[in-house]
């Protein structure tokens, strides 16, 4: 607030000034001339400045709603997620692999992923991977000789992304020698 | 026109800001996130990780990632603090 109010002291200021000009003109001293040829520079290139951050602003805003047209559903999305974890696990409940409650939540499941993808949120499932600690969390770390260091060993839940951001990093323990 | 900038460098998250048009805006960072963990970490690979990605990478890394960095500016390598802190193997190669 107090700023705004200095910029409006400082702009009457100007005006001050500007009004004056003709009264100063009328007198054949020669200094004044100088000083409206002043103003005149020094409130073009005020314009001109003003017209830079006007044009700066609209860039800024075009790509800030190209933004939330393309995450907009993230953190929708993010709270969505916990029930498609829920279906992977109770996948994993069942102990024979021909079961009818199983298909059943084996497609609901399936149809979930396609509703998603057709929004451009996409799994992270980093099985056999290197670790990318821009996509995945490392929980924990774990020595084994078959496999190289820094390579996925298990992944505890899988990421999304939408639109190439992360809406959530899967979670994977890695190997360390 | 010069621009206001705020930087609050805080011991867990930090964050950026600028004034546009009399208010702050938050500026975000390259995950989309409005607050940045401030963490830092040397990769074997020479390569330097910032914010989100250095922290996931925390536990693979202990001995080259570095947070609550803020408690330790002003002060030296030899300084209790830091040695209190860092006196089980951490930074040791810094």
């Amino acid at each position: 607030m107090g700023k705004s109010k200095d910029k409006n002291i400082v702009d009457d200021a100007d005006k001050h000034v500007v009004d004056q000009d003709p009264l100063d003109e009328s007198s054949t001293d020669n200094s004044p001339q100088e000083t409206s040829v002043d103003i005149i520079q020094k409130l073009e290139d005020k314009c001109l400045r003003l017209n830079a951050e006007i044009d700066n602003m609209h860039k800024r805003h075009v790509i800030d709603i190209q933004k939330a047209h393309k995450f907009g559903l993230e953190s929708f999305i993010g709270e969505l997620l916990p029930v498609i974890d829920n279906l992977e696990q109770a996948l994993k409940s069942f102990s024979s692999t021909s079961n009818s409650d199983r298909e059943g939540i084996e497609l609901t499941l399936k149809s979930f992923e396609n509703v998603l993808d057709k929004f451009g949120i996409r799994p992270i499932n980093p099985v056999d991977e290197k670790f990318d600690p821009q996509l995945h969390e490392a929980v924990s770390v774990i020595a084994n000789k078959e496999l190289a260091d820094d390579d996925v060993m298990q992944v505890l839940q899988r990421g999304w992304e939408i639109n190439e951001r992360i809406i959530r990093p899967a979670r994977v323990i890695v190997v360390k020698n | 026109m010069s621009k206001i900038i705020g930087i609050d460098l805080g011991t867990t998250n930090s964050c950026l800001a600028v004034i546009e048009g009399g208010q702050p805006k938050v500026i975000e960072n390259a995950e989309g996130g409005r607050t940045t963990p401030s963490v830092i970490a040397y990769t074997d690979s020479s390569e330097v990780l910032v914010g989100t990605p250095a922290k996931r990478q925390a536990v693979t890394n202990p001995k080259k990632t570095l947070h609550a960095i803020k408690r330790l500016i002003g002060r030296r390598f030899e300084d209790d603090v830091v040695k209190k802190r860092y006196g089980n193997g951490s930074i040791q190669n810094y």
